[in-house]
């Protein structure tokens, strides 16, 4: 039965609505190109980084050989660096990511839909989090737990889902008292029904918006924790590439390259998740766009058809 | 009886003694909790086949009484009764089965439709809820009840919202038909139109009603419409029952004092162009205070204050609907010598 | 002298499925003191054509023009949003549907009257406060000293609507714009707000461009009734005029809308259809597709606005159509 199954969503419909969107599209292109670049590291990179042999003189300028120099600190290849660090900070990004997704709206749809004493207890525990100081406590535990990306990930995911929590309850409150939904319940829908067919389409639009935004905020804030050396000393990531070149004094050896592709590199992912979920927001929220796409007509119609347009609603006018 | 000649004489819908109350928010935690009564002692009958109104201001518990006979609010006190059946909110399953042959209209059709639904799944969702049926049946009972509302099936698969204010209230009423619903509630289903809309839609429910025997619980706020639609009504005021029985009867005699001021409030084209004559200091500052606080344990009569033939008695008289003639009942006992 | 004039006004939104005609070319004039009534049915064009007259309409997303378009004399084509700021609420205001979403609900009402007098009149705080707690007491608002400190959504709804008045007479405007002032409210506040809107403005002389798709809601306040129909006017006349005698079917379908508290049970006098999209109008008359009274011309030819005397104006082929009224008088 076509007729039924078309409705708002499907996954397939959704992500063709985000290439429709000229944002999402460029989000889209961009996330594919950087996964393309992860994934294929090896082949990509003319050298291999984690390999000692392959290193070459420290603090090297741009050269044929070296695309973008050398570190200053160690003499890997820069390029090679920072294709591979693509692959840390974007795994980072994307688990972090969806591993909030998951808990924010797994704990945000119980409290809302559930009620009572869970959603209590859970709003408090978000009270709590809330007033918690991150950064000085993401210090301390990986100090205790040992500077490994897994540690990170985990000190990430627990103090991420707040919000996300918040924000889903407030829709599931809402959703729960549509009249729509006392409808369906009047025919004889079901908690399950309701939850799937009314609650979870709406929420799971909310989620994926706001995990491609909390994407981009974990990227920078991987970088900033491997900056300040608490990311894995032996992996290659943008921002431990970012704190060598600190540390080596590349600003001070006039070595500005390191640092401008590192931060070009942050910046176009970042970037692609940023243009990713705000194509989302607008295809969730209807009211938000359309607004450009009427600008753009409009100045279409000034410079041509404006008097044309005019005459034409003139009273009288045939 | 002409036009109610399919009324059975055992009542569809009947409420007993029936209140509803909700907490308010306690002032502090030590407080005792105070609860307000949006629906006090009310008892009617509504019966198969009929077009009953429930008529008052917003605020003053019509909804809720409508809510308590789907088994949306719990009583505190008294009951309600479908089919001479007991209706249990406690009884999930029972509700469940009971709530087959009831619907509800709501007033802003915008919101009782899932805006991400196509018109297609708007109307077949009660059947696509119950699985009783194969997709092509669904499908045929679909196609055919959007066009018993005028619309034509051509319209299935665009989304609601593509809709103007009155063909989605069209499917909303197509939705209900398809749910094989013989009681509807149809809570203020015009007041968010225009008025030229006012009548289609209208004339649409009398229709249906006409073809299927359908009972209608009427909210309105517009005593003219009802005069039209109605079969019976109840005029409500702060939880309590005004004044219920014969529509004809009471517009023909309103006795209340409540109800003669609603009535004053419908405004017309007829007469001359004169300067408009409010309800007597119909005073809301006084009504959203009791609004908020709305208790009619203080004992007297919910309505004094606002009434052009209140006396000191009614500062602690005990209202109960009292028999004016038969099928009509008001509360007010000055009414007939007034 | 008139306080309000507008001449052709046309409103054009372009939208990815073609243009939208709102309003076309549109005259409206408004003498001090008087109560004119917009009329018609939402999506008519009416509400376009009172964000139009104070020139709230964003540049950025419609079309806006008039050959002519005045507030007390003063020449409102060239004024630019600095200028309009000024004027909006000093000497043309307006009164929304919605009081609810018209306040700002985390301000107290009181505060936010205090605006009108600080903002246009550069008051002192307390000299504001003082005027703010006398235009809440003027508009029947009891123990005004409480309420000024009262948040929107703590009041009843009519309160709203009597705090929104409040603030549209504060400045003692030349004009107010009154959209739907009582559509959301039940019958009975209804009518208190409607008595106390035609007693502040016969108390201060104002001039009122009220808009509804109810004509039982205008006629006792309007001295002359406009009928808006897919973005033009099809009769205008003197309000008792055009109750008594009313010439375009659209009008005496609207009349029928009104039911009657006398009715017995009973079918209700319906318009059939509903308003052409208004971005594929018809070809003649855009009543014509709803009209039981429609002849083949009707279908071809566009009626022109005539005039039949006594200050009544109809856009129909039964009664002249082919005239252009304002040329005639």
């Amino acid at each position: 039965m076509k007729l039924f199954r078309k409705s708002f969503g499907g996954i397939v419909g959704f992500i063709g609505r985000i290439w429709r969107h000229r944002q999402g599209r460029i989000g889209l292109i961009l996330l594919i190109l950087l996964s393309l670049v992860a994934i294929f590291a090896p082949l990509i990179a003319p050298y291999d980084p984690y390999d000692v042999t392959q290193r070459a003189d420290k603090g090297l300028a741009p050269s044929l050989e070296h695309p973008l120099g050398t570190s200053i600190t160690t003499g890997q290849d820069v390029f090679s660096m920072l294709v591979y660090g693509t692959r840390v900070s974007l795994l980072v990004g994307l688990i972090t990511g969806i591993a909030i997704a998951l808990l924010g709206s797994v704990l945000g749809v119980a409290a809302g839909y559930l009620g009572g004493a869970v959603d209590m207890l859970l709003m408090r525990i978000v009270d709590v989090m809330i007033v918690i100081p991150t950064l000085p406590l993401t210090i301390l535990i990986t100090n205790v737990f040992g500077k490994s990306y897994v540690v990170i990930v985990l000190v990430f995911v627990l103090f991420g889902w707040t919000g996300l929590a918040r924000t889903v309850r407030s829709l599931v409150l809402r959703l729960k008292n549509a009249d729509y939904v006392k409808s369906a319940e009047l025919a004889g829908a079901g908690r399950w029904y309701v939850m799937k067919t009314h609650i979870l389409p709406a929420v799971s639009h909310l989620v994926i918006m706001s995990t491609a935004l909390s994407c981009a905020g974990i990227m920078i804030a991987e970088a900033g924790l491997s900056f300040l050396g608490l990311g894995n000393p032996t992996a290659i990531s943008w921002g431990k590439m970012l704190a060598d070149a600190q540390s080596g004094g590349s600003m001070l050896f006039g070595q500005w390259w390191t640092i401008i592709a590192t931060g070009i590199g942050i910046f176009i992912s970042v970037f692609a998740f940023m243009r990713l979920g705000l194509a989302i927001e607008g295809i969730v929220n209807p009211g938000m766009k359309g607004g450009s796409d009427a600008k753009r007509l409009l100045k279409h119609i000034r410079g041509r058809y404006l008097d044309e347009v005019l005459e034409s609603m003139e009273d009288g006018a045939k | 009886m002409g036009e109610k000649s399919n009324r059975k004489s055992e009542a569809l819908v009947k409420t007993e003694h029936l209140s509803v109350r909700f907490p308010l928010k306690r002032e502090s935690p030590f407080s005792k909790r105070r609860y307000i009564n949006a629906v006090s002692d009310v008892s009617i009958e509504i019966f198969g086949g009929e077009t009953f109104a429930l008529v008052g201001e917003s605020g003053c518990g019509k909804t809720t009484l409508a809510d308590a006979t789907l088994g949306f609010a719990a009583p505190s006190a008294g009951e309600v009764f479908f089919n001479g059946e007991k209706l249990d909110i406690r009884n999930k399953k029972r509700l469940k089965q009971q709530r087959r042959s009831m619907q509800k209209i709501f007033q802003d059709p915008a919101s009782s439709m899932n805006p991400r639904f196509t018109v297609a799944r708007a109307v077949a969702e009660p059947l696509m809820i119950r699985r009783e049926l194969g997709e092509k049946r669904i499908l045929s009972k679909t196609a055919e009840a959007i066009e018993s509302v005028g619309l034509s099936s051509g319209d299935l698969d665009r989304f609601v919202s593509e809709f103007s204010g009155g063909q989605q209230q069209r499917i909303a009423i197509a939705r209900a038909l398809v749910s094989g619903a013989e009681y509807i509630v149809c809570d203020e289903p015009v007041s968010a139109l225009d008025v030229s809309v006012h009548a289609q839609i209208l004339n649409l429910l009398m229709d249906i009603q006409k073809e299927r025997g359908i009972t209608y619980l009427f909210i309105s706020h517009n005593l003219a419409s009802v005069r039209k639609f109605a079969d019976r009504l109840a005029i409500m005021y702060l939880g309590r029952i005004v004044e219920y029985g014969d529509a004809e009867k009471v517009f023909a005699n309103p006795m209340h004092p409540y109800t003669r001021m609603l009535i004053d409030s419908v405004l017309s084209l007829d007469g001359g162009k004169t300067a408009i004559n409010a309800p007597p200091e119909a005073n809301e500052a006084f009504q959203e205070e009791q609004g908020s606080y709305a208790s009619n344990d203080d004992g007297g009569c919910g309505f004094r204050r606002r009434c052009p033939i209140g006396r000191s008695e009614c500062e602690s008289i005990k209202c109960s609907l009292e028999k004016v003639e038969s099928d009509h009942y008001t509360e007010c006992p000055y009414a007939a010598n007034r | 002298m008139n306080v309000f004039s507008v001449r052709n006004l046309r409103v054009a939104f372009p939208t990815p499925r073609g243009i939208i005609r709102a309003v076309e070319g549109i005259d409206l004039s408004i003498e001090r003191g008087e109560c004119l009534a917009l009329v018609g049915e939402s999506g008519c064009g009416k509400s376009v054509t009172s964000l139009a007259s104070l020139k709230l309409l964003d540049p950025s997303v419609s079309i806006v023009k008039a050959d002519e378009h005045t507030i007390l004399g003063e020449n409102m084509l060239d004024k630019g949003e600095r200028e309009m700021e000024s004027i909006r609420g000093k000497k043309a205001s307006m009164i929304f549907q919605d009081a609810l979403s018209a306040l700002n609900p985390v301000m107290s009402v009181g505060k936010q009257l205090d605006e009108v007098f600080t903002l246009h009149f550069h008051l002192k705080k307390r000299e504001a406060k003082a005027r703010s707690i006398e235009a809440l007491r003027s508009v029947g608002i009891e123990n005004p000293e409480a309420r000024y400190r009262a948040f929107p959504h703590e009041l009843s709804g009519g309160m709203r609507q009597r705090v929104l008045i409040a603030m549209a007479f504060a400045s003692n405007p030349a004009l107010i714009i009154a959209d739907e002032p009582t559509t959301a409210l039940d019958v009975t506040v209804q009518k208190q707000i409607l008595s106390l809107l035609s007693e502040m403005r016969r108390k201060n002389g104002t001039a009122l461009l009220l808009i509804s798709h109810d004509l039982s809601v205008v006629y006792s306040m309007a001295d002359r009734i406009a009928v808006m129909y897919s973005g033009r006017i099809v009769e205008e006349a003197p309000a008792e005029e055009l109750i008594r005698n009313p010439l375009h079917p659209y009008t005496k379908g609207l009349m029928g809308a009104v039911v009657r508290i006398d009715d017995k049970k009973g079918r209700f006098t319906q318009i059939p259809g509903g308003l052409p999209d208004p971005a594929n109008k018809p070809e003649g008359c855009y009543f014509a597709p709803r009209c039981a009274e429609a002849a083949e011309k009707c279908g071809k030819c566009r009626p022109k606005l005539a005039y039949t005397g006594g200050s009544h104006y109809v856009r129909c082929f039964m009664h002249g159509g082919e005239r252009d009224g304002r040329k005639e008088q």
